[in-house]
């Protein structure tokens, strides 16, 4: 006999990924997941963006996965702002279910802007709501202009794509259209920022980024 | 490896319905993939088969259809397909500016099972 189903795999993440968002909407925190490869800069593009958006009056606070380790927990930890880590064990993406459990260890009151930095992975996180209201993903010039076309179901889903040390553009070839035309090919909405955190170029861009994406959003939620 | 996290969930859904329909037993799944899911459909298949082990899915098949990835070119308004890698670039005209269709479903569509001739 046939049984029809029709439904989402991950309809049960998805489910508690909208709790997660409810939550954050009603505690008027903004909510960014941070996607890339390992060694992109993710956590150094977090450390420069805690310092700016606390020049501008904003309260960040951010929720790292990492496989194993608490490195780059320690690292935002020294900045002063809350800080969560979230150990996978060895998995390879943070699921809705983790985020929320990690919930706890924050005062969401204190909070304007929750950075969720997922594990260093461009293919696994993708499918996996958390809750996050953008997701940006972040690479950069080192691992070549190839990343949007090997990887494309990760940059299709980004609201914001980072290609980080852009400065290293004098050091090899890099063809910076090549990855930029084939992502708005895959999502023609997205927004793209070169950025270098050694000199700063593109850090004003994305906090202006944030700034509006985050007032957009609470006028939204009223 | 998060195809194993996929078929996870999958599986709660399939116990859910195949209780529902007093399934004794599941001979067949049929999963749809979106290219653009991020998922490997060789990948879903061995975890299947892990998962499955003594439950009432172990030894059933499992189907996975997916679409060709579908790109409509801006410049000639071309609609073209590709199956195997993702073109960014039109096979009419020659132009960069494409478009891609947002493919990602992650769907299980049906499933075949077996009912005990009592429950008929």
């Amino acid at each position: 006999m046939q049984v029809p189903i029709y439904e989402n795999i991950l309809k049960s993440n998805d489910y508690l990924a909208e709790e997660n968002q409810d939550l954050f909407n009603r505690e008027r925190v903004f909510v960014v997941g941070i996607l890339g490869s390992p060694g992109a800069g993710k956590t150094t593009l977090l450390e420069k963006t805690i310092s700016a958006l606390k020049n501008v009056n904003l309260r960040p606070a951010v929720l790292v996965g990492d496989l194993a380790t608490s490195r780059d927990a320690e690292r935002i930890q020294q900045h002063g702002i809350p800080c969560a880590q979230l150990t996978t064990g060895g998995a390879c993406h943070l699921e809705a279910q983790q985020v929320n459990k990690a919930l706890k260890d924050f005062d969401l009151k204190t909070i304007d802007i929750l950075f969720i930095e997922n594990v260093g992975n461009l293919v696994c996180p993708t499918g996996f709501k958390l809750g996050e209201h953008i997701r940006t993903v972040v690479f950069s010039i080192p691992e070549g202009d190839e990343k949007v076309e090997k990887y494309p179901a990760t940059f299709q889903k980004a609201d914001c794509i980072i290609l980080n040390k852009i400065d290293y553009l004098t050091l090899q070839s890099f063809d910076v259209e090549k990855p930029k035309r084939e992502a708005y090919a895959l999502n023609p909405d997205l927004v793209w920022i070169n950025c270098s955190c050694a000199t700063g170029e593109g850090i004003e861009e994305w906090i202006n980024y944030l700034k509006t994406a985050r007032e957009k959003r609470l006028n939204e939620n009223g | 490896m998060h195809e194993m996290s996929i078929m996870q969930s999958l599986f709660k859904i399939l116990v859910e319905k195949a209780k529902a329909a007093k399934a004794q037993r599941i001979r067949s799944v049929t999963l749809r993939i979106g290219r653009l899911s991020g998922i490997e459909a060789d990948l879903l298949s061995t975890a299947f088969q892990v998962v499955s082990k003594e439950t009432m899915a172990e030894g059933a098949e499992l189907k996975v259809v997916t679409s060709p990835f579908q790109i409509k070119c801006k410049q000639c308004n071309a609609l073209f397909k590709s199956s195997d890698r993702l073109l960014f670039e039109c096979p009419e005209c020659g132009s960069k500016d494409v478009q891609v269709e947002p493919d990602d479903d992650l769907m299980v569509e049906n499933m075949e099972v077996e009912i005990a001739s009592s429950d008929l």
